[in-house]
């Protein structure tokens, strides 16, 4: 029986915590509905009113979830010429890619025992918080980032419609053009840590992050994973002011919430990318926990990113794609060879050899 | 690609009440056909089935974020007509109501520029401060935006207690607010590559298009009614005409934020040197046979009242002519093979306001 | 590079400002005394001369007989609340109230007749605030104008 040996082994206790709880679905709502109530009310800060305030306990912090409760309750028009299986698979498929990728990101190290009376459980200290562990889970990451743009494109297509088609196809754009920079900033760090394995990554950061001696590459994959997840300044695939709501215009109810959840954990997503590539992971001094440091990082992240929507217009799309290709490249090349020039002058400084 | 009809249609977040039909090529917009009528109302032929002073409310919903303009022009017309002089406090007042008006106007064109560029901030930033001039009007006329306050003859009240220096404490925060914008928005690095170089227009063909209002002083030439052809005592007070150098939308909109920074001293200006007197001229119920034309300088442009009265209490003919109408043919000209996202930048930099175009 | 400064500098010297909202109706919006709301009707002065009527925009007042005198109807419907009425009536009968919660459910019940008119404007009370306290409630007229 093999169930009942996998049960016995505390295999699927495990497999159902790291899936369910953390770092799995539970643990991705929460952070979602804490990213959407927190934009709203920094931004309602900076516009010198209050946010949402009535529903929930403190200061409206129920109101995404009220606001999805809502967004289920609407009735489905599907537009007559669409494409109905693209259609209706199109934002679940977008929701699952994202939520995919955190399958494969350590969020921590485990400091103790850790086991749950009556259930089989068991994790030993140096385990690592990770859904399924490789050690090329960078690149998964990397690559399943890299699919997004096509969803989008087959979910406005799908509803042949004019708002659709010109929204998709300058979204089509603008992800596919940043992907370059994005790319090219990881290089300096993966040369700096040997491998493409993130905890590998992560532990060579302990004697001195990879942000301190990369800040262009550090600025670089900040832009460019802003430009990523369209947040504000580069929000153009859904610029309500032009195209309504560009290629999720003919969405309604319940497939839109996707959409829109599919667009907070890409940021966060985002974030914890950063986090882990750049400054640190889960390291840090030791009155907090590992996962409390990783959590903090990227949560700190959001927050900026979240307070720079109320900061900047828009650009257009060819300024946009002017910026990405003349200056964010160089500037990234320009980062890997100072990697290079800085690994063979002093190598001990970037914790190398 | 084929060339696609888009419709900026009616019921869209950015164009207002417009409709605009857009042929597209990819992402360059080939051609323009601008589409109005949508609040078409009829005034013209309202203010003919009315006696002068009921017409007044009427008229104001014209152009309703810039009501006062409205009404001062056609009650300049009709004093005209009836050849009834006003008092000069009743003039002085008429300015400051004229200014707040203009300022307010300002303001809310300032929200719909930064929605067309993508910035929510400066939505709530102006509109709140708004809410102090609107105050200020409760306070005098009762009434936030739609006064009707001015009669053939004068204005119907007099100020009350406390006004001035409710006034002078509005003013001064406002002119701290008015450094904040130019701070956040025109010095925002972003506002800038999204306007400058967009939309421009050199002065001979503003002249020769027949614009009016901040879209023409943006390129240069200097066109003002209030200095061209005083009215209502624009003649005893100092202010000076902004213009801008280049003619793109960038200008147009530092001409704006200049010209809220004028009004503010004209107000000044006006509210220390009120004479007192009566607000009121006795004016007759019935306009004598004849024609006037008569002009303001409304926050949009030149804004002008033909009336024609043939002797009994109602008016014969009366046409308005509006300066969003005036400013409409500037639209499909500078939209001739621009990128998409320029065409709402555009339209707010023109300051096309739909309600005043179908009136 | 200063030209993204200085909108993120603008943006943090707003954090410690106040809002600007008003927590309506848990806090009573207070208007000033010209406020032109519902129109009042004293029968005693009102002498039925018609220049209300004669002078109102829209056709919304119509006197109606009561006896031997002459009363104004107002339909609220109708009515721009422009207050020529109140301004042209030359016994000064009429006067403005700053009631603005006109509401009704039906056409019928908008037409006020005059003993309706004649009624003290009743002004809503502001309703008591739910199971927790309002965390901010700032007076009117200090709303904004002292932000500096």
């Amino acid at each position: 029986m093999q169930l009942w040996q996998l049960w016995q082994s505390g295999y699927l206790t495990e497999l159902f915590i790291k899936v369910i709880i953390f770092p799995g679905l539970v643990h991705i709502s929460l952070v979602v509905l804490l990213a959407v109530w927190f934009e709203r009310k920094v931004n309602a800060r900076i516009h010198l009113r209050v946010g949402p305030y009535h529903v929930g306990p403190v200061m409206g912090f129920f109101q995404p979830i009220a606001d999805f409760v809502k967004l289920i309750g609407k009735e489905l028009i599907v537009p007559e010429k669409a494409h109905k299986l693209l259609y209706k698979t199109a934002p679940i498929s977008a929701l699952a890619l994202s939520t995919l990728s955190f399958a494969f990101i350590p969020f921590g190290v485990i400091g103790s025992e850790m086991s749950l009376p009556f259930i089989p459980f068991h994790l030993s200290p140096g385990e690592y918080w990770v859904v399924y562990y490789s050690n090329i889970s960078l690149l998964i990451v990397i690559l399943l980032f890299s699919v997004r743009p096509f969803i989008i494109i087959a979910a406005g297509w799908a509803c042949r419609s004019k708002y659709c088609t010109v929204g998709a196809l300058r979204t089509a754009f603008q992800l596919l053009a940043y992907e370059v920079p994005l790319l090219v900033a990881i290089v300096g760090v993966v040369m700096v840590a040997g491998s493409f394995d993130l905890v590998a990554i992560i532990e060579s950061q302990s004697s001195i992050w990879h942000g301190v001696f990369q800040p262009l590459g550090l600025a670089v994959f900040f832009v460019a994973m802003m430009a990523e997840v369209s947040r504000r300044p580069f929000d153009l695939p859904h610029a309500e002011q032009e195209l309504v709501y560009g290629w999720a215009t003919e969405y309604p109810g319940v497939l839109y919430g996707c959409f829109m959840m599919a667009e907070y954990v890409d940021l966060y997503l985002g974030a914890v990318l950063m986090t882990a590539l750049f400054l640190g992971g889960w390291l840090g001094p030791a009155f907090l926990p590992p996962i409390a440091w990783f959590l903090l990082k990227a949560g700190i992240i959001v927050c900026i990113v979240t307070l720079l929507r109320g900061v900047f217009p828009r650009v257009r799309i060819d300024q946009l794609l002017d910026a990405g290709w003349t200056y964010l490249i160089p500037l990234a090349l320009i980062q890997v060879l100072i990697i290079l020039g800085l690994a063979h002058v002093a190598p001990g400084l970037l914790g190398l050899a | 690609m084929p060339v696609m009809r888009v419709k900026f249609g009616p019921q869209h977040p950015i164009s207002g009440h417009l409709c605009l039909a857009l042929d597209v090529d990819g992402d360059v917009v080939v051609n323009i056909e601008p589409d109005i009528g949508y609040t078409h109302r009829g005034l013209e032929k309202i203010a003919e089935n009315r006696n002068y002073v009921q017409a007044v409310p009427p008229l104001e919903r014209a152009n309703i974020v810039d009501s006062v303009h409205m009404v001062l022009g056609y009650v300049e017309a009709v004093e005209e007509l009836m050849g009834v002089e006003v008092p000069e406090r009743a003039k002085f007042i008429r300015v400051i109501m004229a200014e707040m008006s203009r300022i307010a106007s300002h303001l809310y064109w300032l929200c719909l520029m930064a929605v067309a560029v993508g910035l929510e901030t400066m939505l709530m930033w102006p509109i709140n401060d708004r809410e102090l001039l609107l105050d200020l009007f409760e306070m005098y006329t009762g009434a936030r935006i739609t006064h009707s306050f001015f009669i053939p003859g004068g204005v119907r009240r007099d100020l009350p207690q406390g006004f001035k220096e409710q006034t002078f404490r509005a003013l001064s925060y406002l002119e701290q607010r008015l450094g904040d914008y130019d701070r956040m928005l025109y010095q925002s690095y972003t506002f800038k590559i999204r306007t400058q170089g967009v939309g421009k227009l050199k002065p001979q063909e503003a002249i020769k298009l027949g614009l009016v209002g901040p879209s023409i002083r943006g390129s240069g030439v200097k066109v003002d009614v209030r200095k061209d052809e005083p009215y209502a005592a624009y003649d005893q007070l100092e202010f000076t005409v902004p213009t801008g150098k280049v003619g793109d939308s960038y200008d147009r909109s530092v001409v704006r934020l200049r010209e809220m920074e004028q009004s503010i001293s004209l107000i000044r200006q006006a509210l220390e040197r009120l004479p007192s007197g009566p607000i009121k001229a006795p004016a007759p119920s019935s306009a004598p046979k004849g024609e006037t034309y008569s002009r303001v300088e409304s926050a949009r442009g030149e804004l002008g009242y033909y009336l024609v009265g043939d002797g009994t209490t109602r008016p014969y003919r009366l046409k308005i002519s509006s300066p969003s109408f005036r400013n409409l043919p500037a639209m499909g000209y500078l939209s001739k093979n621009v990128p998409f996202a320029d065409i709402p930048v555009i339209l707010w930099s023109l300051d096309l306001w739909p309600l005043d175009m179908d009136r | 590079m200063s030209s993204i400064v200085k909108p993120l500098k603008v943006v943090l010297e707003h954090f410690p400002k106040r809002t600007f909202t008003v927590f309506h109706p848990y806090e009573a919006l207070k208007l000033p005394e010209r406020s032109r709301g519902g129109i009042q009707l004293d029968m005693e002065k009102c002498t039925g001369c018609g220049v209300c009527a004669y002078i109102c925009p829209n056709v919304a007042i119509e006197l109606v007989t009561r006896g031997e005198k002459r009363y104004p109807k107002l339909d609220y419907g109708r009515c721009c609340f422009c207050a020529l009425c109140v301004d042209y009536c030359p016994r000064k009968a009429l006067k403005t109230t700053p009631v603005h919660e006109l509401a009704e459910f039906s056409r019928a019940e908008l037409e006020y007749p005059p003993e309706r008119l004649a009624q003290p404007p009743q002004i809503t009370k502001p309703k008591p605030a739910p199971r927790r306290k309002i965390v901010s409630i700032k007076k009117i007229d200090q709303r904004g104008v002292s932000h500096h």
